[in-house]
């Protein structure tokens, strides 16, 4: 588990590095928080006893069983900003030992399970998968973005890449997979997919993808008889179901600890706070920790308290460790350097229609595609002036489609 | 865990490039330094009032321009620094402080705070208060007879004063060496060439300034010279071709002034572009022209074409004429 090797981004380039020797074995939390649906209606009150995997409202949703046995110790009604109240249900663990709150091996842990559980979960987790002997074409289109030119990557997807194709070949078995790697593949997403199937580089450039993607499928629908197609992106969806097939309530979660060390898939019971798993992932640290991201350093949102919770929506945890947050400034000036205009994974002019929704010019923001940002904040991330560009784009997109809307009619 | 708040208001993301503006310009300030000390060396204090007069006047001008504009720190990221310590290595050891005063007015104003706050310029400032004042005082900063009066180790004309005067026989009174190590009369930025040399490759190494702009800007001028320089034999093209690289302000516009972050193009390839341009126009003007030096002139003019390249920088992903017609 330990040995396991893995990309990590160090001095500019990436290397091969491995996974950093963590706790072996995590306690459970003592206390779970469970956000039902806002206006779900519980089925159990304080002082109930639940067992793991039970329901605790009526038409439970992925976020509404409970993740530990025990007794529920507290029911809270919590009051929102904006919407409706929502309900939080907390349980005790009375210690039993059902709780895998665990480190998570891809390979490992994928191979010694039965191919039909993980199929059958798959299947009632949405997934549609090829019949035997049909091919599977994965497309890496939006999974990620152009690492190998930026200094900042996104790490802690790689792991959950990995493991939706794990997955994905553990229940093909003899099925072939054809990967397809388009958009934002790096090296790194190279040489993980060579592992699993067949890897075609289409391009790394936007505009070719799509129309050669759809070549190559032509392609393969007159090689074999039919070709399913996953895209990148669901493969973290994936591999979260699958984690749901291991463990019901568990959310898989790719953390990483620090900015420096290479990214870990942890199995955690939905409703576990992000401060415990924090802690558990490296002792030493618990004093260093200066902010928790939910989410990703790059797609995630800060956590305000040690105490939030993790959910099922959750893909992955970033546990910060630097003294200072990042600076951004809200008065800067662009000085027109063009550093987001070279990271963008969309090659949009960035400096552009910034400038165009600074100024109350959606309809011109919209002329020059700010449709086809992903808001993968790499732009902010570099911009030298520190301008939340990331922010404006957001902006602007929502402002932009409204106003061209109203037009329109 | 201690139960602390990490309540952190900000959109993502949440890691930001170590490198900034400020940081820019100020690593670009130090790298300097040593240039700035070897033309004190070589003019005395002249040359240290220069630069200190012009790094006061232009944190002066911009600090004043600032204020009026609504900028709320206008001295914080070290760019009216950095103008002025450029602008003092280009400007002559003998020039009167009132020209000073108006070049980094020029810079300032017209350079800068005209166009709006910080970048949003397409000029080069150190440029256009070089040319303000060239134009304005021609016999003041003319670097010709500037170095006439000093006591220096090698040839107190400016090189490319030689070429105007002389003709290609000035190739033989510049070898490729002297030149190289700044053996060569003017300012502060041609005396302290190899330090110019130096802080331009750690600049390039570090990422600061792109590489490409000084190759092309120097393959430029080397190529170009060297097909406008080849009279008779064929030595004097190489010859043509160094006396072009290195003679002059060359090195400090190829490293500095054609690198400077708001007024180069955004796109790699257009970079070459741009580069290339301004050799070119440097030799032709060299050539063809009324001022001994006149690279801030071509890379001014070739400022002016940049915003126009830059159209071509980026791309639309896909088209969308239904948006398109709205």
């Amino acid at each position: 588990m330990n040995a396991r090797p893995f990309f990590e981004w160090r001095s500019g380039k990436y290397r091969l590095g491995t996974v950093p020797a963590v706790i072996e074995t995590m306690e459970n939390p003592a206390t779970v928080t469970i956000h039902p649906a806002a206006n779900a209606k519980l089925v159990v009150s304080e002082g109930s006893r639940v067992q793991r995997a039970a329901p605790l409202c009526e038409k439970p949703d992925a976020n509404s069983f409970a993740s530990i046995s025990g007794t529920v110790c507290r029911i809270m009604r919590i009051g929102r900003l904006s919407g409706p109240f929502s309900t939080a249900v907390m349980i005790e663990g009375n210690g039993a030992s059902d709780l895998p709150f665990q480190l998570f091996d891809p390979v490992a842990d994928i191979d010694s399970t039965d191919t039909s559980l993980l199929r059958k979960n798959l299947l009632s987790a949405g997934f549609s998968l090829p019949a035997q002997g049909e091919a599977l074409l994965v497309t890496a289109l939006d999974t990620d973005i152009d690492h190998s030119a930026n200094r900042f990557c996104f790490e802690h997807n790689f792991p959950m890449f990995e493991t939706g194709l794990a997955v994905l070949k553990k229940i093909l078995g003899d099925g072939k997979i054809v990967i397809v790697l388009g958009r934002g593949a790096s090296p790194a997403h190279k040489t993980i997919c060579c592992r699993f199937g067949d890897v075609t580089e289409v391009s790394a450039r936007y505009p070719d993808v799509l129309p050669q993607i759809i070549a190559r499928r032509h392609a393969l629908l007159c090689r074999f008889d039919c070709v399913k197609v996953i895209d990148g992106c669901r493969l973290a969806e994936m591999a979260a179901a699958l984690s749901t097939g291991f463990a019901p309530v568990n959310a898989l979660i790719s953390c990483r600890v620090g900015r420096s060390n290479a990214p870990m898939l942890v199995s955690v019971a939905a409703g576990t706070a992000a401060g415990h798993v924090a802690q558990r992932l490296d002792a030493s640290l618990s004093g260093r920790v200066t902010r928790i991201i939910l989410g990703g350093i790059m797609g995630g949102e800060a956590a305000d308290t040690a105490t939030q919770t993790i959910t099922m929506d959750h893909r992955s945890l970033f546990v910060d460790t630097s003294p200072r947050p990042p600076q951004k400034n809200r008065n800067a000036t662009c000085v027109n350097c063009g550093q987001c205009v070279r990271v963008c994974p969309a090659r949009l002019r960035v400096d552009l229609i910034t400038a165009f929704v600074e100024r109350s010019r959606p309809q011109d923001a919209v002329r020059l595609g700010i449709d086809h940002c992903i808001e993968c904040g790499l732009c902010s991330a570099a911009c030298i002036r520190g301008r939340e560009l990331g922010h404006l784009l957001a902006f602007g997109k929502s402002v932009g489609f409204r106003r061209t809307k109203k037009r329109a009619k | 865990m201690k139960q602390r708040t990490l309540l952190s208001v900000s959109w993502r993301p949440f890691l930001k490039s170590p490198v900034s503006f400020t940081s820019i310009n100020y690593t670009l300030i130090l790298l300097l330094v040593p240039a700035a000390t070897i033309g004190c060396m070589r003019y005395g204090m002249y040359c240290g009032r220069v630069i200190a007069a012009s790094v006061f006047f232009c944190m002066a001008w911009d600090a004043f321009f600032g204020k009026l504009s609504g900028d709320k720190e206008p001295l914080d990221d070290g760019s009216a620094l950095l103008c002025g310590v450029l602008l003092g290595m280009l400007l002559p050891p003998t020039v009167p402080w009132w020209t000073i005063a108006f070049a980094a007015s020029a810079a300032t104003f017209i350079g800068k705070r005209l166009f709006g706050p910080v970048g949003g310029s397409p000029f080069n400032a150190v440029c256009v208060g070089w040319a303000a004042a060239t134009i304005s005082w021609p016999s003041f900063v003319d670097p010709t007879y500037c170095s006439v009066g000093f006591d220096l180790p090698f040839d107190t004309t400016f090189p490319l004063a030689e070429l105007r005067r002389i003709g290609v026989a000035a190739f033989d009174n510049f070898p490729a060496a002297g030149l190289f190590l700044g053996r060569q009369a003017g300012s502060a930025a041609t005396v302290a060439a190899p330090a110019i040399i130096f802080a331009g490759a750690v600049a390039i190494a570090t990422g600061i300034i792109p590489w490409i702009i000084p190759a092309s800007f120097f393959s430029s001028l080397a190529l170009i010279g060297a097909l406008l320089g080849n009279t008779a034999a064929v030595s004097q093209t190489f010859s043509a071709a160094i006396f072009h690289t290195l003679g002059g302000f060359s090195i400090i516009g190829g490293f500095f002034l054609c690198t400077d972050v708001s007024s180069r193009p955004i796109s790699r390839r257009i970079m070459i572009l741009y580069g290339c341009l301004a050799g070119a126009l440097t030799v032709f003007l060299r050539a063809w022209s009324d001022f001994a030096e006149p690279l801030p002139f071509a890379i001014l003019i070739v400022n002016m074409v940049v915003p126009l390249l830059d159209r071509r920088a980026g791309s639309r992903p896909v088209h969308f004429p239904e948006l398109e017609r709205l």
